[in-house]
Parts: C-alpha cells; structure tokens; sequence
C-alpha cells in the first residue's frame, strides 16, 4: 500500500511538471515601467539576432517615457525562424498571448490587419517621422492608407553588371533615366558573346524558394504595364491581362535563347559569386551581393556596379515603366498590446534612423531611411549609390493582398512552368496562368 | 468470510473479474494518455469536423462562419486537389508493391541463415530508425544536383549532370524510391517474424514430395504468411496516402505540383493558406475515402484469408 502511495504520489508529479514545464511564466513589470515584447523571426545566434539584441541595449539606455511618465523597456524575444514565427502568431491569435510588437514579412501586413492582429501607428509618428522612410518602406506597411508596420531594413533588386567587360565591348549601362529593356541586356550578351567575353546571366531564379520568383521578378509584370491583383482583391482579370502576359513573354525568351545556343545564356553553377568570380557579366540580385563581394572578392569591389532592373519592350521598341523589386521585415505593434504609446515609441526606435543603419552594417540590407541613405558616406560612391538610387526612385514592394500566400506561390509556379515546358508541344501558358489564377481566387 | 470480502473488491466487466484497486491504479496510469489523446487527438478532429462547415481562417478562428456545403463542392471544382489526388495514386499503386516485394525479399533473405544476418538485420532496420525528416534531409543532399554525391559519381563515370528533385517527370519517382527504401525495413521484420512461425515440418514434407524451392515457397512459405501479408499491405496503404513528410521537406509539392500530395494539399491550404474551412472539408472528405478503402481492403483479405 505504502508503493501504491509512493507510485501515485510520483505519478501525479509527473503529469503536474509536465503540464506546468509547458507553461510560459510571465515576467513581473515593475511599477512606472512598461516592458515591450518583441517576437523576431531570428535567432540570437545570427548576426540580425545579435544586431536586435544591440537595439534592444541601445533602446533600453536611452530611458524614454511615455507622455504619463511610464519608463519604456524593449525586450526581444527569438523565434529562430520565420516558420516558428508564424505558428506562434497563428497559436497566439486565439490564445491572446501574442506580444505587443512582431516582426512581420511586408507581404504578410494585409493578412495580418484583414485578421485585425495589427494596430495602426499614424498617430503616433510625425510627418517628419514619415517623410523620412523611403516611400516604398511606407508602402509596404501600409493599407488603406493607414500605416501599421515599419521596416528598418530593404532589399531594392538591381541588375550587377560587370563594369570592366562592359567597357571592353563599349556597352553604355542602363541608368535610371535611360533604363535598359530586356531586349538591350540580350543584345548586350550577344555583343560580349561575339568578342569573346564573358557574357552570361545569373537570374537567381531559385532564390528564396517561392518567394524569390516574386520579388526578384514582380517587375516583369508591372513594367509591361500588367497588375497582379485587381481593386476587387481577385487576380483574375489582371495577371491574365494582355500587359501581364506580355510581361511574362519576356521569361519565355530568356529560356528560349538559352536553349536555342549550343552555350547556354543562363548560369546554372553553384558560385554564389559568379560576377565577382568572372563566370558571369550580369545577375539579377538584392543588396546581399555588396557585402558578399566586400568580403570574398575585394579586389572586384571597383570593377562592377548595378543598374536598375530591366525594362520591358514592346515590339514598336516602346520602353515600358522603370519598376523594380524590393521589401523585407519589419515590425507591426499587435492589438494585444496593452500601451500602445510605449509600443509606439518602441517600434519607432527599433525601425529608425539608427536601427536602419546598424541593421545595414550587420547583414547588409539597405537603410529605409533617407537620412542615412543622404548621409553615411557608403553610399555616396560605387554599387551602394546606384543601388541606393533604385531604392528611392524605382522600387515597389510585392502586391499587397490578403491572399498573399496564394499568389506569390502560383507566380513562382508560372515562372517554373515556363522554364520547364516552354517551347514544347504540351506548352500553353495561358491555360497554366488560368489554373493558377483559380487557386488564388478560390 | 474472506471469500466474500474479496467478492466485494471485485468488478465484473465485460464478463471478466477485475480487482477494484488494479482498476483504480490502471485508470491512473492512463490518466495521463486519455487526457493528452483527448487534448492532442480526439479534440482536434471534433474541431476539424466542424470547421469543415465554415469559413475559418487561422488567423481569425474568433470570427468563424457557417457555410454549410459550400466547402464541399468546392472540392470537386478544384483542378490542384485532382493534382494531388493523381499524384497521391500514383505514389499508392507505385511504393506499395514495390515496398511490399522488397520487404519480403529482404525477409525471405534474413530468414536464409545467410552469414551476417544480424549485421543484415540492423542495416534494413536502420532507415526505419531514422525520422523521415532526417532522412529526407540526407537525400536532398546527396541528390542536390550541384555539388550532391551522386551527380559526383555521375559526372566521375562520364555521364552529364542529372536533375532529379527539380525535375517534374522525376521527383515523384525519386520520393518513390526513398519511400520504399525507408520503409521497406519495419515490413521486413514483420514478415521475418511471419516467416519464423512456419513449422518446419511444413518444408521438410514438401521437400519429400519433391518440391523445388521456388515451389516450397509457392505452395508453404506464401499461404502460411497470408495474414501477415492482410496487415502488412493495410498499414503499407494508409501509410502511403498519408505521404506528407517528404513532399514536405524535399520539394514542397513541387516542381509544378508533380509532388502535391492529398496531405501535403492539406497542410498547404490550412496552414500555409491559412484557409482552415477548406482544408478541413478536404481532411473530411478524405479521411472517408481512406476508410472506406481501408475497410474494403480489409474484408477481400480477410475474407481470403478465412477461405
């Protein structure tokens, strides 16, 4: 009898720490001290996580109150991934335990304030405070003209070219005023093909999985004039628009001249740095390719520089409108938060001037913020400026939908299914944009 | 006196006698399972059943709406989910004879006294230790068709680089392989331990009638493992239409849906979709169709295992 008791009283032990080594223990708030939590899709381990962290102390030194005296303190909790991110969100939602403040994907703000999990944050940000921020860093947070997110960081998309061959075969680059098209980068290829140089395109097609395909190509449909989703919120109608499709054409020629020369036009090695190795004249990427070069081929750093992104072409040659890709994370005070005054403050700090900057010295993503693209001194030269220079004047975040998820997977679709199948017998892309455009809609 | 004593401490259930105190400490010792089945299981699929009727979406599972059927006859309007559906087939009629044939060759050898058995015997089983998603990882990196070992050893023999996870008309048939070889070693046991029952006495008669070893096991090895064979090819079926794992890690469906599987379909709409209300009709519907397979398959075994 006396086991019998032992065991039993071990037994419900056992099942009480179980149940409570699950639970979450809250930290205490000293009074006239507000505690903002913040979920990051980071872990400690890398070096964004280890940039948050600095915010935070940075934050927490700087001692700032709200208008009623309360001292605000930043806390950054990791989630180590994005994944983990989204199911804590998707947990929290209905358990009421999400944080004041989350770090988000632009692309997630129409989903996030459709589910009202986002507050707006207008009205505590001047306009100075606004005008600030790049407007495609405004654009990406913002819905029905409300704010609810910031972003401290952006990836604006360039074409990287090498300067040096370029020069060689007397092939002006494109600018901002005078972009190339599509057809110009051909021609350029073929140009450097004949003189026997290094002529070949890395497009990073499949970069960031799904995700890549629209960020690194959103432009092809926007610069031929198409629209991926309509002001009824439906694709249908829009991305199987004569201009979208045109647009899309443009991919089917990039496959069709690489598989009509015996050389293939497109990279498809492993070499991260292709450009900087000599196996390529172009490639189509983020700003992570700065930093990439600065640390493994300094000796290149002078020899190449980025242009915007192609443009589209009509067959008249009419040049279609300069647009090119961009957006990252940032940050969106969540309806939980119980002031969202002291959250407002924090938001605003960890996606300043100052955040910005530290984020960019970090892991290379690009300052939001005007005053630090005017004023660091990296970007007054060289790739960052040109780079920096698309970012202000020809960027656009990816379609701001609640169905999000849908779209930028059927887009990656499509650009797969033309690279596989195009100019095969089977091949009809318009029937494949139709089931695609179904599955986003329904 | 003691004889009634014990009477009272004993429960009838069922027609059998069970003592009162066994019952108690039993019913505690699975407290703790029924509650986090009841948590983790039985609540989950009440949940699911219901939100097949609504619109619920995962982030505003507050403001849930009824539909009634709409859900449903979305499904057969669908053009991915008879993807998926195609896709999940054709991997069922694929791994699990393929599964099947090598489980049993692999059984048929270990049951052989071959030298080395035991060494033999952990190698099959070891790919049934490993979890599905370390596994997976392991052949995306030995298929990775840029720096993967076995384009390597290709590329070392003359040949040209292959595609394979990246190719529509391959990547199935490469999840096919890998399911087969993964799974192959937990059939294996079950049909060595089948095997192992067969008397002796069996073969030694047959082998006095003359048979040849392809008919020992034609005539004695494969009518005594009969049953074996009814809940080798039941647990192979609903394993193989819940193929999720590796779509999962190893190539997200793609490339172009050639690996978009009913479950994989599933995960995709709730939770990357956040479309709970569909994907729940879509779990209902199939969890139907899986018992309806499964329970038709059940009796035709049975049934032939009882002739």
């Amino acid at each position: 009898m006396k086991n019998f008791k032992l065991l039993l009283l071990l037994l419900i032990l056992t099942v009480f720490v179980t149940f409570v080594s699950g639970c979450k223990g809250g930290e205490e708030e000293e009074d006239g001290v507000k505690l903002i939590k913040i979920w990051v899709h980071k872990s400690e381990a890398e070096d964004e996580g280890k940039t948050y962290l600095a915010i935070q102390d940075n934050f927490n030194d700087l001692e700032l109150t709200t208008t009623d005296g309360t001292l605000v303190r930043m806390r950054i909790e990791f989630k180590n991934s994005a994944d983990t991110l989204q199911t804590a969100i998707n947990a929290e939602v209905l358990a009421g335990g999400l944080p004041d403040i989350v770090a988000l994907d632009s692309p997630n703000v129409a989903a996030y304030v459709d589910a009202g999990i986002l507050t707006n944050v207008d009205t505590y940000m001047t306009q100075a405070e606004i005008d600030d921020f790049v407007d495609s860093a405004i654009e990406q947070g913002t819905i029905d003209n409300k704010i609810y997110a910031l972003f401290a960081m952006d990836a604006p998309v360039g074409l990287y070219y090498n300067k040096t061959l370029l020069q060689q075969a007397s092939i002006e680059p494109g600018t901002l005023e005078n972009p190339w098209s599509w057809n110009d980068l051909f021609d350029a290829m073929t140009t450097l093909k004949d003189e026997g140089l290094t002529y070949k395109f890395k497009g990073n097609l499949g970069f960031g999985g799904d995700e890549g395909a629209m960020y690194l190509y959103s432009s092809l449909i926007y610069s031929a004039g198409g629209l991926f989703v309509g002001p009824n919120g439906l694709v249908s109608g829009y991305l199987d628009s004569e201009e979208s499709v045109n647009g899309l054409k443009v991919v089917e020629r990039i496959f069709e001249l690489d598989s009509a020369d015996s050389e293939p036009w497109l990279y498809n090695g492993v070499n991260t740095d292709a450009l900087a190795a000599g196996e390529v004249a172009f490639e189509m990427y983020g700003p992570w390719g700065i930093n990439s070069i600065k640390k493994n081929y300094p000796e290149f750093a002078t020899q190449y520089d980025i242009m915007p992104v192609p443009v589209y072409e009509d067959n008249l040659g009419v040049k279609g409108s300069l647009v090119g890709g961009c957006g990252s994370w940032g940050f969106g005070i969540t309806t939980a938060a119980t002031n969202t005054e002291a959250a407002a403050i924090a938001l605003k700090y960890l996606t300043g001037a100052d955040s910005s900057e530290l984020l960019y010295q970090s892991i290379g993503t690009f300052p939001t913020h005007e005053s630090v693209l005017e004023n660091n001194i990296s970007f007054q030269s060289g790739p960052l400026k040109s780079l920096a220079d698309i970012l202000i004047n020809a960027s656009s975040p990816r379609p701001i939908l609640v169905n999000y998820p849908k779209l930028t997977l059927a887009f990656s679709k499509i650009i797969a299914y033309i690279e596989a199948n195009s100019g095969t017998e089977d091949y009809d892309l318009l029937n494949y944009i139709q089931t695609q455009i179904y599955s986003v809609d329904n | 006196m003691n004889q009634a004593k014990i009477q009272r401490a004993n429960i009838r259930f069922f027609g059998k006698s069970y003592n009162k105190s066994e019952i108690f400490a039993g019913l505690l010792f699975t407290l703790p399972v029924l509650i986090l089945g009841v948590i983790f299981i039985i609540l989950p699929i009440i949940v699911s059943l219901g939100y097949a009727f609504t619109d619920a979406n995962l982030l505003k599972l507050d403001q849930v709406q009824i539909v009634g059927f709409s859900q449903f006859s979305r499904i057969f309007s669908d053009p991915l989910l008879l993807i998926a559906f195609k896709n999940t087939l054709r991997f069922v009629v694929t791994v699990v004879p393929l599964q099947l044939t090598l489980s049993l060759v692999l059984a048929l050898i270990l049951n052989s006294r071959i030298k080395l058995n035991t060494f033999f015997r952990w190698a099959f089983f070891i790919p049934v230790m490993l979890s599905l998603a370390i596994t997976s990882m392991l052949w995306m990196n030995l298929l990775n068709e840029e720096s993967g070992l076995i384009n390597s050893i290709l590329m070392s023999l003359g040949f040209d680089e292959q595609t394979f996870l990246s190719n529509p008309d391959r990547a199935l048939n490469i999840i096919i392989i890998i399911s087969a070889w993964q799974g192959a070693g937990y059939q294996m046991l079950i049909f060595l331990s089948g095997l192992k029952n067969i008397p002796s006495s069996l073969y030694e008669a047959a082998e006095i009638d003359g048979a040849n070893s392809f008919n020992r096991f034609k005539h004695v090895t494969l009518p005594m493992i009969k049953p074996t064979f009814s809940f080798v090819i039941i647990t192979m079926l609903i394993g193989a239409f819940r193929l999720f794992t590796q779509p999962l890690i190893m190539t997200k469906g793609g490339p172009l849906d050639s690996t978009m599987t009913m479950s994989y379909y599933i995960y995709q709409q709730g939770i990357m979709f956040r479309d709970v209300g569909y994907s729940s009709a879509v779990a209902l519907i199939y969890t139907i169709f899986l018992a309806a397979i499964t329970l038709t398959i059940r009796k035709v075994l049975d049934k032939d295992n009882t002739v």
